[in-house]
């Protein structure tokens, strides 16, 4: 019996690695005293996963995290426990007990984006590039491997059909779902990053504050049955 | 509210910045009375780990009209963009500069983070030195074991707390609160004048410094009618009544010692005469099974750790070991917790133990022979013999564990090449008697060899530090005699740290200037190896130090520059294990004997043992 839950990483807590947040997240559990389960052997774990790694300085609406149980519970009851316990960064959105299914990661479909520009940034230019996005057929990008490696050449338009933009006061923002494939997926940077090139926007890439808005399964379906 | 938010997507590790962490405290402004910083003068992951600064943020913190925050030295990449761009080094809890707290505290632990506490001082906009701050400007206090030569900081701090913190930094906050609240009479030298009439507190500047005609210290006088001529250090008498805390913030951040530090004692009974620890923390404090037991308790149930480190300088000689190692396996084994423990002697070491706290996991044991003979064992009363080592290890690898740690020092007085080839000799030993006893081949230890710097305070003081070169020579011709075997790994340190570290830990006043000359010049993070530069501090030194043989012995009878800070330690009792050390004598453990060190009449506090 699994219990799954649906959690946020906000604000400061965007600044830490996944590691350290799957290491936060098994603290809250042991501090919420839920009855985990454990890997056997001298150097027990507890048995937790997270759906999909977020990359460092992106937040999110929707982390996925799955922990094995020892002892059946109601979902409801531990979300509550495991909400009074957890740090400022993480809220506990939904939870539900799934008996037996594959591993979350091997379920995942897809996720959307939202990235925020920097105040300022040329609201203009930025629609007109999203637009350009839109109409290509394909669009390559070189991306960027570890430093001394060639980069590996990528077509966005494989991953990310369309990129909408949203005209906020103050400030412009740009949607956009990225497929995830066994094969590989995109970083939500890589494609701003790409635009950003291509368009010459001139944008300040650090200054983009980028959302994971959803995470989803068969195409756009729900990995919790929110209602 | 993250300090400097704007500027973390671009540095490394930006959850040091970043703040918030569980169980940090925000108090509201409302009876706020005082502001106090604990300044660790290094990066976020040493000094998140460091348990003293848990202790003392515990205890500000309890304090209704006290804010205690953090706040450490940024990282090179994100000082370069703070000074870029006119940021100022605030805490992470309000997000309050330096500059405007009441008091900034430094935790003085190791003599190559000084430029570092420089350099914090000048990020956070307060004066660096103590004599140009203005009446508005904090009071810049430090602590810890450095403290016992405080003398090359004098010039940057307004005062120091000597000895134990826990109650002395509590009527340090409580006198701020007294002397603001009556209008700051006197200024900032009148609260000096309260401060300097508490036990334990040392202000630098109502004392004059004099220097003979050839260059050496001659003495210190007090100037001021508040100042006492000795400042004895405070002991906390019983440790199960000092506070400890029970809710520790909780890194994001991976740290160096990510787990519960649970300080078992306080002091050390053994008299190794290189140890500085070992002579400053005296007497003996060790808490009870009980204290110990509810303090474990409250620590995995607030923080959700799965590890309870036992610390202390030994903490393999508590008294009451087997009885708590297995009260706390009781408590804990269902929630998965283990203890380890991160200092094992080789004497008091026992298999038995190692397996009982390290659920078998076959990591980290280390063993520190410290000298390659039995002679030199003895000129530093290590209180090891061959046997004991050779019985240690190899019931260790004999247990499972395939590699291990074994720790000496250079540069000991008395040392010859022929206690440098005992090194090898015995970790040679160490490998054959491994495989004997356990049946396998494949046993590895690392021998880690660290330069021997002379420290205050131990019957090591007055002995002459070998030079960078001697020093090298010998690393070489270590690692001729080690360098064969692929059983053994050979880890050396860099000399020239060591050389400075020497430096400090014996200097006096005239230092501080060399001080500011080297972080103008660009020292930082001299602790880590790939920020220093050696050729900053000579250049430094030979401009405003040219005349400091810094390494030289120092005469019996010779004025010392920090005499004057006394842990209590009777400097008689110190030169008499000098003299027996040179002539090779030992001095029993004092849990079998008292050595007549002095402490417990000096402070007035017994040794605590938890055993009945």
């Amino acid at each position: 019996m699994k219990l799954r839950l649906k959690i946020t990483k906000e604000g400061g807590l965007r600044f830490i690695s996944h590691l350290e947040y799957t290491r936060t997240l098994e603290r809250a559990v042991r501090r919420a005293k839920l009855p985990a389960a454990w890997t056997e052997g001298f150097n027990p774990h507890m048995k937790l996963s997270l759906a999909s790694a977020l990359g460092l300085g992106i937040e999110s609406l929707c982390e996925y995290a799955e922990l094995e149980l020892a002892a059946p519970i109601d979902a409801a009851a531990a979300a509550a426990a495991l909400s009074a316990k957890l740090p400022q960064g993480i809220r506990a959105l939904a939870a539900d007990v799934v008996e037996k299914a594959p591993k979350l990661a091997a379920l995942l479909s897809m996720a959307s984006y939202a990235a925020d520009m920097p105040e300022g940034a040329p609201a203009g230019l930025i629609n007109s590039a999203a637009a350009g996005y839109n109409e290509a057929a394909e669009f390559f990008y070189d991306k960027k491997t570890a430093p001394g490696k060639p980069a590996r050449r990528l077509d966005l338009k494989k991953h990310t059909l369309s990129v909408a933009c949203e005209n906020l006061p103050g400030r412009t923002r740009l949607c956009f779902d990225c497929l995830i494939a066994a094969s590989g997926s995109l970083r939500a940077n890589d494609l701003i990053d790409a635009l950003n090139s291509r368009f010459q926007l001139n944008l300040d890439i650090f200054a983009v504050r980028i959302t994971r808005t959803g995470l989803y399964k068969e195409g756009r379906k729900p990995l919790i049955g929110e209602g | 509210m993250i300090n400097n938010e704007d500027l973390l997507a671009r540095v490394e590790k930006p959850g040091r910045y970043a703040g918030g962490e569980l169980n940090a405290i925000i108090k509201g402004r409302d009876g706020i009375k005082v502001s106090f910083a604990l300044a660790f003068p290094d990066v976020y992951e040493v000094g998140m780990s460091y348990p003293g600064f848990k202790i003392l943020y515990h205890v500000l913190n309890g304090l209704p009209f006290v804010q205690a925050e953090r706040v450490y030295a940024p990282w090179t990449d994100m000082e370069a963009l703070m000074r870029s761009k006119g940021r100022r080094l605030a805490a992470l809890e309000t997000g309050r500069e330096l500059s405007a707290f009441d008091l900034v505290g430094f935790t003085l632990q190791y003599e190559l983070t000084y430029s570092n506490i420089v350099n914090m001082l000048d990020l956070g906009a307060v004066a660096v030195l103590a004599a140009a701050r203005g009446e508005k400007e904090p009071f810049v206090v430090g602590g810890g074991p450095c403290v016992f030569n405080p003398e090359p900081l004098a010039d940057f701090f307004d005062f120091f707390i000597v000895g134990d913190g826990e109650e002395l930094i509590v009527e340090t906050a409580a006198a701020c609160r007294d002397w603001k609240e009556a209008g700051r009479p006197g200024g900032r030298r009148g609260f000096l004048e309260v401060l300097a009439r508490l036990p334990g507190i040392y202000v630098p500047c109502f004392y004059q410094a004099e220097y003979t005609g050839d260059g050496r210290f001659k003495q210190l006088t007090a100037q001021n009618p508040a100042a006492p001529p000795y400042i004895k250090k405070r002991a906390v008498k019983n440790l199960d009544a000092a506070g400890y805390p029970t809710a520790p913030v909780v890194p994001f951040n991976e740290i160096i010692h990510d787990r519960i530090a649970l300080e078992v004692f306080r002091g050390c009974t053994r008299g190794c005469r290189f140890c500085h620890a070992g002579m400053v923390y005296r007497p003996l404090r060790e808490r009870s099974v009980a204290q110990l037991k509810r303090l474990a308790r409250g620590l995995v149930d607030s923080t959700g750790y799965n590890e309870i480190s036992l610390i202390s300088l030994s903490t393999a000689d508590y008294s009451c070991l087997a009885e708590l190692l297995a009260d706390l396996s009781l408590d804990f084994a269902r929630e998965r917790v283990s203890v380890s423990l991160p200092s094992l002697r080789l004497d008091s070491f026992s298999i038995e133990v190692a397996q009982k706290v390290s659920g078998v996991r076959k990591s980290g044991l280390t063993f520190a022979p410290e000298a390659g003979t039995q002679r030199l064992r003895d000129v530093i009363n290590k209180g090891v013999s061959e046997e004991n080592v050779l019985a240690a290890t190899s019931a260790a690898f004999a247990a499972g564990w395939s590699s291990l740690k074994l720790y000496f020092m250079i540069g000991l007085p008395t040392e010859t090449f022929a206690d440098l080839k005992g090194i090898a000799d015995l970790a040679f030993k160490v490998i054959d008697a491994g495989r004997r006893r356990s049946g396998r081949r494949d046993v590895k230890a690392t021998v880690s060899v660290s330069p021997f710097v002379p420290k205050p305070w131990t019957p090591f003081q007055w002995a002459e530090q070998d030079s960078v070169e001697r020093t090298k020579e010998k690393q070489l011709y270590l690692k001729s005699l080690l360098c064969n075997s692929r059983a053994l790994a050979y880890q050396y340190h860099d000399p020239q740290a060591g050389a400075l570290e020497g430096l400090f830990a014996r200097g006096d006043r005239r230092l501080g200037r060399v001080i500011v000359s080297a972080w103008r010049k660009g020292a930082r993070f001299d602790g880590w190896s790939e920020h220093f530069d050696y050729g900053r501090w000579r250049d430094a030194l030979s401009e405003h130090a040219p005349a400091a043989p810094w390494r030289r012995a120092f005469g019996e009878g010779e004025p010392l520059p920090w005499d004057h800070v006394r842990p209590g330690v009777a400097p008689e009792y110190l030169l008499r294990e000098w003299k027996k050390a040179l002539k090779g004598e030992t001095t029993p453990d004092c849990r079998q004997g008292c050595a007549g060190c002095g402490v417990c009449p000096a402070l007035g506090v017994g040794k605590t043992m938890a055993a009945r």
